[in-house]
C-alpha cells in the first residue's frame, strides 16, 4: 500500500449525488474543488462511503442504502455504510434502518460509526463486519481560529503546532484500546495545519476538503419558524427531537458563515460546519484511502 | 458473555452503585469548581457538597500553551498549578467531610500525556480522592489498565448521547457517573437514566450554555478576539460570536435569504446557561448531581452559584406547582446573582 498510494473513495448521502458523480466526475467536482480534484479526477474509485456522519434526521432510507451497494457492486466496489451519532431514542431509529442492510451477506464492506453506542450494536450483532472509528469520535483540532493563527506560526510553540496536527487514533494506546474492542481503521480530516506522519496499526482514512469543525443538534433549520422577515427577536434553539420538527428542510440548502475573528469562513449544513480545504498532504502514504466528499457532508 | 474485553484487575475492585454503596441522594447535590487561585476554605463552607478541579502544570503550559490543556479549560487560572496546591485545598475538602474530583478530561492526549496523567492519577488515588472526570476512553482504559480504581465519572466530552453508548462505555471500563451532555430536552434525560440505571448522573446547570453537541465540538477556547493565548477575562466563546451569514445554495431563494436571517438572529443570543427551573423535572427524572460550570470566575461568583441553587434545591423539595417553582425561581435569581433570568439562558427552555 505504501508503494501505490490510498485508494480513492467517494463518500455520498443520497442515490442523486452518486449518479452526479458517476456521470460527470471532472466537470462536477472542478467547479468546486479545483486543479487538484482535476488532477484525481480520472484515476479509478476504489470504493464508495455512503451514508452520514452527523444527522441522523438525513440518513439515507434502508432501500437507498440497498440500492447504493447495488450502484457499488457494478462499478466493482463494495459499500462503506457511514452512521451518524444518535442522540437518545434517534439511536433506535438508526438501528432500525440500517440492521436491514447489515444483516444481508456481502453488501457492506465495513461500517463508520460516529456513535459508541453504534458501535455496541454493531459489534455485538455482526461482529465480522469491520468497524471504522468516524471523524467525530476521531477527536481533532480543526478549529477555524487555527488557521488565522498560521498566518503566524511563530506566535505558538512548535509543540502544539505538533500536537495540532495529531488525532486521537496518532496516540498508540488509544490505537491499541480500539483494536481491542474490534475497531479496524480510524477516519480524520485534513485541517490546514496538518496532519502529521504518524504510523498507527490500525487502517488510516483522509476526508477532504470539507473538514469538520462542530455539529449541534439545536439546528437551526429544525427550529426556523418559517417567518418570511426571519425571526423578530433572536430565538434560542432547541434540541430537534423526532418526531416533532424534522423534515428534512435543510435538504437543497447551504450557508455560508462568516465570523471576522475567525481565519477562514465556513459552511453550514443542516446540523454541521465546515470549512474548505483542498490542499491534500504530500505524503498520502500512510492512509488507505483519501475520501473525496460528492457534496458537503451531512 | 461481555463482548468487549474488561481491563483486567478492576471488576473486583469497584462496587456497583445499586449494592448501596452510592445511594441516589434524595435531592440534588451540588458540585462547584476550586480553582487554583479561589478561596478555598470559604467554598469548603458554602453549601456545595461536592467539587472537582484540574491540574495544569506551567511545564506543560510553557511546552504546549494551555490550549492543549490537561483538562477541557484552555486557561491557566482555571487549574491548579501542581499537586502540591492542589492536594493542599484537597486537604481542606476532605477534612470537611466533602468530595474532590479532579477533572483530566480533555478530548483526547498524546500518549506521552498518558503517562502525565497516570502519574498524577496515582497520587490522586493514594491521597483518597473522590474520582477522576474523564473524556477520553482509551486513557479511561490506560489508567485501569495500570491499576487505577479510582471511580470515574464521563464527562460531557466523552460523547455518549445514548443508553446504549453508557452501557458500553460501564462495561468497558466501569463507570461511577455520567456527565450528560446539554444537548438533550428533558424528556431524553428521563429516558437516559431510566435505560442505563445503576449509574449516578450529573447535568451543568449554571454558565457554560454550549449551542452545539460539546463533545464533539472542535472549536478552541482558549483564545481571545485578537488571537491571543490565555486571556480569561476576555476570552472568545467561538460559537457565540454573532456570524454574518449569506445564501450558498437554496433549493427556494426567498426561504433562503429567510434561513440566512434567522440563522443570523440565533448566532446572536446572548451567552449563559441557567437550568434552575428545570431542577424538579431533573431531580424526578434520576439526576442526583447539578454541576456548575464556573471555571476561572471569581470565588464570589461561584459562591453566588452554590446558594442560588442550594435554595432553588430546597424549593424544588416543596413540591410545588411548576408554575409557582418557577416563579420563586427567578426571584432567587435576581436575589442571590443580581440579574433577572432571561428565557434566551433557559438550558432546558
Amino acid at each position: 500500500m505504501a508503494e501505490k498510494g490510498p485508494g480513492r473513495a467517494i463518500l455520498a448521502n443520497t442515490l442523486p449525488q452518486l449518479e452526479t458523480f458517476f456521470r460527470n466526475r471532472a466537470d462536477a467536482l472542478l467547479g468546486r474543488y479545483g486543479e487538484q480534484a482535476a488532477r484525481n479526477a480520472f484515476k479509478p474509485v476504489d470504493g464508495l462511503w455512503f451514508g452520514v456522519e452527523f444527522c441522523v434526521h438525513r440518513m439515507p432510507a434502508t432501500e437507498h442504502i440497498f440500492s447504493a451497494a447495488d450502484h457499488a457492486l457494478r462499478k466493482g466496489m463494495r459499500l462503506t455504510l457511514v452512521t451518524p451519532y444518535a442522540a437518545g431514542r434517534d439511536l433506535d431509529l438508526l438501528w432500525d434502518n440500517v440492521r436491514p442492510v447489515l444483516a444481508e451477506k456481502d453488501v457492506v464492506q465495513r461500517v463508520t460509526v460516529n456513535d459508541w453506542g453504534m458501535l455496541a450494536r454493531v459489534r455485538q450483532h455482526f461482529p465480522r463486519i469491520p468497524v471504522y472509528l468516524g471523524r467525530v469520535l476521531n477527536r481533532q483540532r480543526t478549529s477555524p481560529q487555527l488557521v488565522d493563527l498560521l498566518e503566524k506560526p511563530q506566535s505558538l510553540p512548535r509543540d502544539f503546532w505538533d500536537y495540532a496536527g495529531t488525532c486521537a487514533a496518532d496516540n498508540a494506546r488509544f490505537a491499541a484500546w480500539l483494536k481491542s474492542i474490534g475497531v479496524a481503521g480510524s477516519e480524520q480530516d485534513n485541517p490546514e495545519q496538518g496532519v502529521r506522519p504518524v504510523r498507527h496499526r490500525l487502517a488510516r482514512v483522509l476526508h477532504w476538503p470539507w473538514v469538520y469543525v462542530t455539529t449541534t443538534r439545536r439546528c437551526g433549520y429544525g427550529n426556523y419558524t418559517g417567518d418570511a422577515h426571519g425571526a423578530a427577536a433572536a430565538p434560542l434553539l432547541q434540541p430537534v427531537v423526532l418526531p416533532a420538527r424534522c423534515g428534512r428542510q435543510c435538504e437543497g440548502y447551504l450557508h455560508e458563515l462568516s465570523v471576522k475573528e475567525f481565519g477562514v469562513g465556513l459552511v453550514l449544513n443542516g446540523n454541521t460546519q465546515f470549512y474548505f480545504n483542498d490542499q491534500l498532504p504530500e505524503d498520502l502514504s500512510r492512509f488507505q484511502f483519501v475520501v473525496e466528499h460528492c457534496h458537503v457532508p451531512c | 458473555m461481555p463482548y468487549f474485553p474488561r481491563v483486567r484487575g478492576w471488576v473486583r475492585c469497584l462496587p456497583r452503585a445499586e449494592a448501596g454503596c452510592l445511594a441516589r441522594p434524595e435531592s440534588m447535590r451540588i458540585l462547584s469548581p476550586i480553582d487554583g487561585n479561589d478561596r478555598v476554605r470559604d467554598l469548603v463552607a458554602s453549601p456545595a457538597h461536592e467539587f472537582y478541579c484540574g491540574l495544569l502544570p506551567p511545564e506543560h503550559v510553557a511546552r504546549f500553551t494551555p490550549m492543549y490543556s490537561l483538562n477541557r479549560r484552555s486557561f491557566v487560572s482555571c487549574s491548579f498549578p501542581d499537586m502540591e496546591t492542589l492536594r493542599a485545598a484537597a486537604a481542606q475538602v476532605l477534612a470537611a467531610g466533602k468530595k474532590l474530583f479532579v477533572a483530566f478530561n480533555a478530548p483526547f492526549y498524546q500518549e506521552r500525556e498518558y503517562r502525565t496523567v497516570l502519574d498524577a492519577a496515582r497520587v490522586v488515588e493514594a491521597d483518597g480522592l473522590s474520582g477522576l472526570i474523564l473524556s477520553d476512553p482509551g486513557l479511561m482504559a490506560f489508567l485501569r489498565a495500570s491499576g487505577i480504581t479510582l471511580p470515574f465519572a464521563a464527562g460531557v466530552d466523552t460523547g455518549l448521547l445514548n443508553a446504549a453508548g453508557i452501557r458500553f462505555l460501564e462495561a468497558a471500563v466501569g463507570l461511577r457517573r455520567v456527565i450528560l451532555d446539554r444537548c438533550f430536552s428533558l424528556r431524553e434525560v428521563t429516558d437516559i437514566v431510566a435505560s442505563a440505571p445503576g449509574l449516578e448522573y450529573e447535568v451543568i446547570v449554571s454558565n457554560s450554555y454550549c449551542k452545539n453537541v460539546d463533545g464533539f465540538c472542535r472549536h478552541v477556547h482558549g483564545l481571545n478576539a485578537a488571537g491571543n493565548v490565555d486571556d480569561f477575562a476576555n476570552r472568545m466563546i467561538p460559537c457565540w460570536y454573532p456570524h454574518t451569514v449569506e445564501v450558498m445554495e437554496a433549493g427556494d431563494p426567498e426561504r433562503g435569504e429567510s434561513l440566512a436571517r434567522f440563522l443570523e438572529a440565533a448566532s446572536r443570543v446572548p451567552y449563559g446557561g441557567c437550568a434552575a427551573c428545570a431542577l424538579p423535572e431533573l431531580q424526578a427524572a434520576g439526576v442526583g448531581f447539578a454541576k456548575l460550570a464556573v471555571r476561572g470566575f471569581p470565588t464570589e461568583r461561584k459562591l453566588a452559584d452554590i446558594r442560588f441553587f442550594a435554595e432553588c434545591i430546597e424549593l424544588a423539595a416543596r413540591g410545588l406547582h411548576p408554575e409557582e417553582y418557577r416563579a420563586e425561581a427567578r426571584a432567587l435569581h435576581e436575589r442571590f446573582l443580581q440579574a433577572g433570568c432571561r428565557a434566551t439562558e433557559c438550558y432546558y427552555g
